[in-house]
């Protein structure tokens, strides 16, 4: 027995070893052959065991009986026996068992005879989809053909139900895991278009038909021919990435996790190309996203019809039939009928009937399309009732957007818009962003839709734009320049351009196009790194983007392009900040004298004062307050902010001591929900901003935006907007403020508690994550009255902390800090100037950019 | 000095206890806890779904031993706590800084 296990574990390192040729090709031959070692183990145990009586029988069951084992699969084992008794029981599960455990194996083993065999797999899916994949090993075979021929039998006779169960645990999966399709990380075994979906209609067909096979749904109907070959080919495409993510894992993850995706793809195979978006990683994943379309594709095809026909059987149910447009919709299938296939409208009518129905594309249907697609020399032209067509589609929001999967595995997408081909399955490798390029498009244009119908912002702004053809084709294109190289914003001009030509809209739309492709970062980039309190900034925008509608576009754009990458990259933080200088910019086109600085400097004064009562603070020492500021000062900062700011300067202040108030996001007088205000008054020293910034990063707090100020007689008054760590304890914010008391007082070696902090971050993460390289970069302001400091970098514990250090020893004064991070990325730009108040000369922001670079190189 | 742990089947207790006794151990602390390894709680002959894991009772008992004696203790909780089927547990040893008896102040090995 011993022996059996030192087999098994030397085999099996054999078989994880990575180098090429210690193992068998990567993919189903690397299951069959470990599935070989394991059978050659169990079947030398079984013959050595003696039984006094009865019969045992070794069964594989789950994937172990597909003959599927992964190197992070369970090995599932029933041992299948009659008449053996206990002591007989016992001593079989010791003999064969334990070896297993003993060579460290995953193993899942049952004890059952025929009829708890039988019953469990009627009372527990699972139980009865392991049992359908289930192969004798040793001993007499008849005894799982019994078992499973019953347990089949009577899950034939109600086929509703055990449909109903595997549909109801496909839905919640899918639904729970999301789609191997368009996903950047994309789950291999569970997603949808992954291989649990195959599995389900090998399952069905067992309750269905009586077979255990993906053939026998051929001949009945369900899976046609052709979809049939496709379909062993995604299979195969998308279990060998599995094998390749347990070898590189080592463990057992299905989740085709970023940071493995390079190695993964190397060990299949692929290798780097030239051209954009073609590391092999890329096309890895492109091959994956198309593979799983297709089992998508198949599985939705075939589960309609099947659960119609499941329904129809046990009540004698008519199909349930409807035309739209001509065709014909029968359970959910969409059927030719007597359609002429040839016509140029076909497409467009074809994806908006799919949207109308919700129904997926029949099989010969689809066939014929993509024949007819083939055959034409030239895409299809389009005219105004295309055109009407198609853009319904997407303004029917996110219902449409199986249809255009639909379309697009049809091959049609592509013949009627050409310029989608590089666009189909590419995936965007970086932290930030969800989907592939072709469903990001698709996702942003149809949640364009949701975004109008559901908030009433967007109602509003949609009001504004007269030409949505133009607004929806901005939206559905605004990365199309991503197939073609950075920047993006300008190589999808052109290709934008000719879309909206080929669709047959004139010069003014196409210009709008262009304008939503060239700016799409414009309104994002300038609220989370530009100070939208500078008149000068707000002017500029305005010049770029030029018209109202124009501005419109752009932040329905921005809202539904954040809303279509992920979490991270949009957030209530920024859409405020958008929102706010959105509405400045339309102050502008709407002639309305932007609030002159000295105009909303008064309101927010006459403001403040009123407050004062409220925050128990005398109205003349606000006055007082403000009088010793700059003018800017009050049109930067909100009445209750100039408040509390007066209000914690009113008795002096002595060297080292700092006073602060936190003002929680959730108060009625946050400023923004989510996020907490920390007011921070002190004698300004040019490191006070970087101590607050290094007291928060020990913290694990992370500073999103800020504003510093200096009194004429020497006291800052600066206000940090700061998003506490997810799990923080009521008390977070007393200890944050202790420390910075500390701080201040030059009781805390920040530096070196930082670096610790840091460096316990650097050691916990994953590797191989793309680089970002750090960039510096300082230019004047609009005003001309400060310098603004750009800074790229990737993101870490202290990363704020080293930059504003590094600006402190060059004595630099921040007036404003605008901190964004999308993943792992972070964008911040500091308006700065130097001791005697002004902008920096070239050589002082060299040293500048010298000491940020170096602060950041370690 | 050592503290060993040993997390073992309710039913041996008593045997571990008494040959623990014999061998001069003169404390011992015992917990009840619930826990599982590699057979993921199932006993031998378990006809349950294979995808299950469930916690099984167990019984856990410490004791503080000087690093001498270590060896032996754990050896003797081996030989009684042993059935030879699944679920029998493990024994594991860790370093102990300080140890102070309470009543009178004793330290470290005076305190065992």
């Amino acid at each position: 027995m011993a022996d059996v296990a030192a087999q098994l574990r030397d085999r099996r390192a054999e078989l994880t070893a990575l180098a090429p040729d210690a193992r068998p090709a990567v993919g189903r031959a690397w299951c069959e052959a470990w599935t070989d070692a394991v059978d050659a183990g169990l079947r030398e145990l079984h013959a050595d065991l003696e039984l006094r009586r009865g019969r045992l029988a070794l069964v594989a069951t789950g994937g172990y009986g597909r003959r599927e084992l992964c190197p992070g699969s369970d090995v599932d084992l029933l041992l299948l026996h009659d008449g053996v008794g206990y002591e007989g029981l016992e001593l079989a599960v010791r003999h064969i068992v334990y070896p297993l455990w003993d060579a460290a194996l995953q193993v899942g083993h049952a004890v059952r005879d025929h009829r708890q065999t039988v019953s469990m797999a009627l009372d527990d899916v699972e139980a009865a989809t392991a049992l359908l994949d289930a192969r004798t090993l040793a001993g007499d075979p008849d005894l799982l053909r019994g078992a499973r021929d019953e347990a089949i039998g009577k899950l034939r006779r109600r086929p509703d139900r055990f449909l109903g169960s595997l549909a109801d645990a496909d839905r919640d999966r899918r639904q729970r895991v999301g789609a191997a399709a368009e996903v950047l990380e994309p789950d291999l075994k569970r997603g949808a278009g992954a291989l649990r979906d195959v599995q389900s209609l090998r399952w069905a067909a067992a309750g269905l038909l009586g077979e255990v096979a993906l053939d026998a749904l051929v001949p009945a109907g369900y899976v046609s021919a052709p979809d049939r070959g496709d379909l062993s080919r995604a299979h195969e495409r998308i279990l060998a990435a599995r094998v390749g993510l347990h070898l590189v894992a080592e463990r057992p993850t299905d989740v085709l996790r970023l940071d493995l995706q390079q190695q993964v793809a190397e060990l299949l195979g692929y290798q780097d190309g030239d051209g954009v978006r073609s590391t092999a990683a890329d096309l890895l994943l492109r091959d994956l996203f198309l593979a799983a379309r297709t089992v998508d594709h198949v599985h939705s095809r075939a589960w309609s019809l099947m659960t119609a026909d499941a329904s129809r059987g046990r009540r004698r149910r008519r199909p349930a039939e409807v035309t739209v447009d001509g065709f014909e919709v029968v359970d959910g299938v969409l059927r030719l009928g007597e359609h002429e296939v040839t016509g140029d409208q076909v497409p467009t009518r074809l994806l908006h009937a799919l949207v109308e129905s919700e129904a997926v594309l029949d099989a010969r249907a689809a066939a014929t399309f993509q024949r007819a697609a083939a055959a034409r020399d030239e895409p299809y032209p389009w005219d105004a009732a295309a055109r009407g067509h198609f853009l319904a589609s997407l303004w029917a929001g996110r219902s449409a957007l199986r249809a255009f999967a639909e379309l697009d595995h049809a091959g049609l997408l592509v013949a009627l818009v050409p310029e989608w081909e590089p666009l189909r399955g590419s995936p965007q490798r970086n932290p930030f962003h969800t989907y592939s390029l072709d469903r990001h498009a698709l996702h942003a244009a149809t949640g364009l839709a949701e975004l109008v119908r559901n908030d009433d912002w967007a109602a509003a702004a949609l009001d504004e734009v007269t030409d949505r053809d133009a607004l929806m084709l901005g939206v559905l294109l605004h990365d199309v320049g991503k197939a073609h190289g950075e920047p993006h914003s300008e190589t999808g001009v052109p290709v934008a351009r000719a879309v909206v030509r080929r669709l047959g809209l004139g010069e003014d739309s196409a210009d709008l196009v262009e304008t939503m492709v060239r700016h799409h970062l414009l309104l994002p980039d300038a609220a989370t790194r530009r100070d939208l309190s500078d008149p000068g900034l707000v002017a500029e925008v305005a010049q770029t983007i030029g018209t109202r509608e124009a501005l419109a576009c752009l932040h329905l754009l921005a809202a539904a392009d954040g809303a279509a990458t992920g979490p991270s990259a949009w957030s209530s933080w920024k859409a405020s900040l958008v929102s706010t200088l959105v509405g400045k910019v339309r102050a502008v086109f709407d002639d309305t004298p932007l609030d002159d600085l000295e105009d909303s400097a008064t309101n927010t004064a006459r403001s403040a004062q009123e407050l004062g009562p409220d925050l128990g603070i005398d109205p003349a020492a606000i006055r007082a307050h403000l009088e010793m500021l700059p003018a800017h000062y009050a049109s930067a900062v909100t009445p209750r902010n100039v408040a509390r700011h007066a209000l914690l300067g009113l008795d002096e202040l002595v060297p080292g001591e700092v006073r602060t108030r936190v003002t929680p996001g959730d108060d009625a007088e946050g400023d923004v929900a989510g996020y907490d205000a920390l007011d921070v008054v002190a004698l300004d020293t040019p490191g006070l901003f970087a101590k607050v910034a290094g007291v928060l990063a020990l913290h694990g707090g992370s500073v999103v935006g800020a504003h510093a100020f200096t009194r004429s007689d020497g006291v800052a008054v600066d206000t940090f907007t700061v998003r506490t760590p997810e799990h923080a304890v009521t008390s977070w914010w007393a200890s944050v403020e202790g420390d910075l008391v500390e701080a201040v007082a030059g009781r805390l070696a920040l530096r070196a508690r930082v670096a610790r902090k840091a460096a316990k971050a650097q050691r916990r993460r994953t590797l191989s994550l793309p680089d970002v390289p750090t960039t510096v970069t300082c230019s004047r302001d609009a005003s001309g009255q400060t310098t603004v400091v750009d800074v790229h970098t990737e993101d870490g514990v202290g990363v704020l902390f080293r930059i504003v250090s590094a600006l402190a020893e060059l004595e630099l004064d921040i007036v404003v800090a605008k901190i964004s991070t999308v993943g792992h990325e972070v964008a911040d730009a500091f308006y700065v100037r130097d001791a005697a108040g002004n902008p920096l000369d070239e050589d002082h922001a060299a040293e500048l950019v010298l000491a940020v670079e170096s602060a950041l190189a370690t | 000095m050592k503290l060993v742990t040993a997390i073992v089947k309710p039913h041996k207790v008593e045997e571990v206890k008494d040959a623990l006794q014999e061998i001069g151990v003169p404390g011992l602390t015992l917990s009840e806890v619930r826990g599982y390894g590699r057979q993921r709680g199932h006993t031998e002959v378990y006809r349950g779904a294979e995808y299950q894991v469930e916690f099984v009772p167990k019984a856990m008992l410490e004791a503080l031993v000087p690093e001498a004696q270590v060896d032996e203790v754990v050896e003797t909780i081996m030989k009684f706590a042993r059935t030879g089927q699944v679920g029998d547990g493990k024994v594991f040893v860790t370093n102990v800084d300080r140890i102070v008896r309470i009543r009178t102040g004793e330290e470290d090995e005076d305190a065992i």
